[in-house]
């Protein structure tokens, strides 16, 4: 490949160029982190700093008092413990799922391959609205409404076509020929996958399971649908301090920071395999 | 020997223990009563749930209390209806939810579980909340009207007699023009055009003010008829006036509206008794003191104001009917509804504790409503509710803004209304 | 062409044989495997989609106690004449263009910047970057709302500081677009992150080789990004594109909660629509239909995307 450009006198890099860059980067992170910064301030201040104009931080002021609230409240304790059950829960079976059928469409040939992809492909893009009230009436009929479980299941729904996806180009990419080996030296074709293939993939099950997570922990349409009262999530008891009616400001930041805490927390610790994650699942498309 | 004793004793002891719980049977131990509910109110002003732990010693009944949003409640209760699901007893409700859910079949006709002694007690305007064409679906949690507040302070800056609220519509855009100084960021009147559900209490407001009325009993549209337009015009002609907080235009009614009213940039504007609650914390208000409470300025009548009562109702599908209704009754007990008032400013059901001194006593509010109520009241509920909402709100705005005569935007919301009206005439 | 039929001509009793035994061993192995997705997908895909269907050809609102009517396609029709609709389709658009422009042109620029075999610290940068991507977007919505307030938010107070307003303003209540505009910036500041990884992951994957030639022919900057990182990011380009509108399309979260749709429905965007003709107005017929037409917006707009890269890869 031959490029048709005038050749010209190689140009050096010269330090205000790097400085320059640096800059902007500095600038970029500190805009995106300012409105986490903010909020984090926020929550931490009481009624008549946070209403005062020009906004005031005052740090002797400062003030675990909207935590304490969030935290005395039941209901916001049990929809974190409802959050945490349903998203670990359900990113489990997500896996349970979604590792043998990523494996299957990823390195084995069968009849009907295509389309099992393509349903695949439109159940990751179908809006979840349009599943919603049908879903809800196979939930009545099975009890499953207002239970973790029946919470879980609907997020299987949603989010394993995702796993299998993306675990596919995952187990692709491994070198062809490895379970005719592991035959060849006697294992069957389910040791073949589980105890050759699938510790080389663990990269993509941890990808998997963080992208699920982190979709699973901030959805808000499926439990707003889907629970009333015992299975209230985290998202739900935050979009209530976004109503019109409310001005607790304080108790909104800090029901904001809590809430997203966790999915935070685990994004950065696994985020080399998230980064993975959403970049495999995307190009490999 | 001592050790046998001791055995004994402990166990003598245990039993002891448990025969008064064994002799006050609890009506309902066991039982879990499900009520999903709007907001209860801000943390510290919270309304009704901080009696559910006394409800539930004196029954033995587990009462879980789930508080969201408005429309997320009603989404719920969309599901609940259409599973005909039997996890929830009770719904939080105002008067527009009970016409669409009593008419849908979700709230169950408990008429015959109020006695005529109850009934006498209940204040009328609280009972709108739950009642569907004389039928009862629920009891009340609070007797809510709108009254008139203004800033005394700057009345006396403005050189009005901060004692005597404006009696005639002239009289309020007069003190309206007196106070506005836009310069500095102040305005005559705070009102609430942020979103549909606010545009159309507002124009209701007005509404009962020139007599007028959304629509008669039997469907038929009457808003956009003379005394509507009429309405609408006097909100209109007050902001060509440029009196009006340009702040309206981006807030609804409740909380925000009266975070922005206790700011003290705004000099009158009729709210809940909330506004007036709110204006007197010194932890959160900047107009301490300087709130004074007046009868809303008539248009064609001398007064007139919005009800805006909250209630609970019985679902027609819940399992622990008996639990539920025993649920509503403690909560308009007289002693409740006593506390409740005095804690949080919201006004009893009943009258029995309206008239108590420890409530009137230094707390102008519960004489204003009072008073307030002898004039016309007006709260438009209607099965169809939630569209007409969003199918006028959007016309008045346009006519407010001046993209639309009040005539026009009235019309134009009637044709699209029509249609929508028709499907409930036709059961 | 021949040749190939010739050749399968030949081989097709030990293709017949090889079928069977695949079928013993490797299909059925493989139906195992994906037996759970495929019961998955046939019980609560299948079932809700064609259940939303018959729902859509009817007359059928929850508030109203009365069986459903079938209208065909009337609610479909009915779509056409609904301004509120019409209009959302337009503001989607606009939304859209919006968003997808704003995640593509800032992602590429950072994706850029953190290329540079110079710079250091690129993995405490991405990791910054992280934090508002895994921030539900619920609460993202919250934290700008708050950030946005008339009364007390801090963009006014910053504006405010720098001159460019001289009172505090009510966003969300001037001009839609406007107000739309704020909530595509909270969406663009929750989702650039994602562009830039799959930007990053794209630019590494330029031959070095490529640009060392180029260099040496004295390409400049510009025009070694125009003919050599360009096209060969094409296809990350195409992802980032498409999931980007199919999330624009899908919006809900943070409209749902920064505007509600208002005021007086002016920055209704279709998918809130759907939610509220469903839930609000318990119009499932015609919420059905509705979120049948956002289905195939999404569809095509995936599918197309499909076709094209199918047609480059």
């Amino acid at each position: 490949m031959t490029i048709a450009v005038p050749p010209r006198a190689p140009r050096r890099h010269i330090r205000i160029d790097r400085l320059l860059c640096y800059g902007a980067l500095i600038g970029i992170v500190a805009l995106f982190l300012a409105p986490v910064v903010w909020i984090i301030i926020t929550s931490f201040q009481p009624y008549a700093l946070l209403t005062s104009v020009p906004p005031k931080i005052d740090l002797r002021a400062v003030e675990i008092q909207n935590y304490k609230d969030l935290l005395g409240d039941a209901i916001f304790r049990r929809a974190f413990v409802t959050t945490t059950v349903v998203t670990f829960g359900a990113t489990l079976m997500v896996l349970l799922v979604a590792v043998p059928a990523g494996y299957a469409v990823g390195r084995l040939q069968f009849h009907g391959k295509a389309s099992y992809l393509f349903s695949i492909l439109a159940m990751q893009f179908g809006p979840a609205i349009a599943f919603l009230i049908p879903l809800f009436i196979m939930m009545r009929r099975f009890g499953l409404v207002d239970t973790h479980l029946g919470l879980m299941l609907v997020f299987l729904v949603f989010v394993a076509p995702v796993g299998v996806w993306l675990l596919r180009g995952f187990f692709e990419v491994l070198p062809p020929h490895l379970e005719r080996a592991a035959r060849i030296d006697g294992a069957s074709r389910f040791r073949a996958f589980y105890q050759v293939i699938l510790p080389l993939a663990t990269a993509g099950v941890w990808a998997t399971a963080i992208v699920a997570f982190i979709g699973i922990w901030g959805d808000l349409l499926v439990p707003l649908a889907l629970s009333f009262s015992r299975a209230v999530t985290l998202t739900v008891v935050a979009s209530a301090f976004a109503g019109e009616q409310n001005v607790n400001y304080g108790g909104a930041a800090a029901a904001a920071v809590l809430s997203a805490f966790p999915s935070v927390l685990l994004a950065l610790i696994f985020r080399r395999y998230l980064v993975r994650g959403l970049t495999e699942g995307a190009i490999k498309q | 020997m001592v050790r046998r004793w001791l055995v004994a004793l402990t166990l003598f002891a245990l039993v002891a223990s448990l025969v008064p719980g064994a002799l006050a049977a609890k009506p309902f131990e066991g039982v879990r009563v499900v009520i999903l509910s709007a907001s209860d109110g801000a943390p510290g002003y919270k309304i009704i749930s901080p009696y559910i732990p006394q409800f539930e010693q004196e029954t033995g009944a587990k009462v879980e209390f789930t508080e969201m949003s408005q429309g997320v409640l009603h989404a719920k209760m969309a599901t609940v209806l259409a599973a005909r699901s039997a996890e929830v007893d009770l719904f939080w409700t105002w008067s527009g939810f009970t016409a669409e859910f009593a008419y849908a079949g979700l709230f169950k006709d408990m008429t015959d579980k109020v006695s005529q002694a109850e009934m006498d007690d209940l204040v009328p305007g609280a009972m709108e909340a739950v009642t569907y064409k004389n039928r009862v679906y629920g009891l009340p949690k609070f007797f809510s009207i709108r009254s008139f507040y203004y800033n005394k302070r700057m009345f006396a800056e403005a050189g009005l007699d901060p004692t005597r609220a404006p009696r005639t519509w002239d009289e309020f855009v007069d003190a309206a023009k007196k106070t506005t100084n836009a310069r500095q960021g102040r305005w005559g009147v705070l009102h609430d055009y942020g979103s549909n559900n606010s545009l159309l209490i507002n124009f209701q407001e007005h509404l009962v003010l020139t007599g007028g009325r959304l629509f008669d009993d039997k469907d038929n549209i009457l808003f956009n008829n003379e005394l509507g337009v009429e309405a609408l015009q006097r909100v209109v002609d007050l902001n060509k006036m440029g009196v009006v907080d340009p702040a309206s235009f981006g807030i609804g009614e409740g909380p925000v509206k009266r975070a922005r009213w206790i700011k003290g940039n705004n000099a009158m504007e009729w709210g809940w008794a909330a506004d007036y609650t709110m204006s007197l914390d010194p932890a959160i208000s900047s107009i301490v003191d300087q709130v004074a409470v007046g009868l809303i300025p008539g248009i064609r009548v001398r007064s007139g104001a919005l009800t805006g009562s909250e209630g609970y109702a019985l679902s027609a599908f819940g399992k622990n009917e008996k639990a539920a209704i025993d649920f509503l009754k403690f909560m308009t007990r007289a002693n409740v509804q006593k506390d409740m008032t005095l804690r949080t400013g919201w006004y009893p059901v009943r009258k029995s504790v309206f008239g108590d001194p420890d409530l009137t006593k230094g707390n102008p509010l519960m004489l204003s409503a009072k008073l307030q109520s002898q004039y016309p009241t007006y709260r438009f509920a209607a099965p169809y509710t939630n569209e007409v909402n969003d199918l006028l709100g959007p016309q008045l705005l346009a006519a407010i803004k001046g993209e639309k005569s009040a005539k026009r935007a009235l019309d134009d919301a009637a044709a699209q209304i029509r249609p929508v009206v028709e499907k409930y005439k036709t059961r | 062409m021949p040749r190939a039929a010739a050749r399968a001509g030949a081989r097709r009793p030990s293709r017949l044989d090889r079928a069977r035994r695949w079928f013993a061993s490797e299909q059925l192995f493989a139906l195992l495997l994906i037996g759970p997705m495929l019961a998955i997908l046939l019980i609560f895909g299948a079932f809700p989609i064609l259940y939303s269907l018959v729902v859509s050809l009817f007359e059928w609102k929850l508030n109203i106690p009365r069986p459903p009517v079938f209208t065909g396609f009337g609610n479909y029709l009915r779509l056409f004449s609904d301004p509120v609709f019409v209009s959302s389709l337009g503001k989607t658009l606009y939304y859209s263009v919006l968003t997808v422009g704003g995640t593509v042109a800032l992602g590429l620029v950072i994706a850029l910047l953190l290329d540079r075999d110079d710079i250091k610290g690129r993995g405490l940068v991405l990791a910054a970057l992280i934090i508002p991507w895994a921030v539900p977007r619920v609460v993202g919505g919250l934290l700008w709302k708050w950030i946005y307030d008339g009364n007390y938010g801090i963009f006014n107070a910053v504006l405010l500081q720098l001159g460019i307003i001289d009172q505090y303003q009510w966003w969300f209540g001037q001009s839609p677009w406007l107000g739309l505009t704020l909530v595509g910036l909270t969406q663009i500041w929750r989702d650039t992150p994602f562009s830039v990884m799959l930007f990053l992951a794209g630019l590494q994957s330029v031959p070095v080789h490529l640009h060392k030639a180029a260099m040496m022919d004295g390409a400049s900057g510009l025009q070694r990004f125009r003919f050599i990182t360009l096209p060969s990011m094409r296809f990350v380009l195409l992802a980032v594109v498409v999931l980007q509108t199919t999330w624009a399309l899908k919006t809900f979260d943070l409209v749902y909660v920064l505007t509600g749709g208002g005021p007086a429905n002016k920055t209704m965007l279709t998918y809130l629509y759907v939610y509220r003709q469903a839930f609000s107005y318990l119009d499932v017929g015609y919420g059905s239909a509705m979120a049948y037409v956002v289905t195939l917006l999404v569809f095509v707009v995936a599918f197309g995307y499909y076709r094209i890269a199918g047609r480059m890869g």
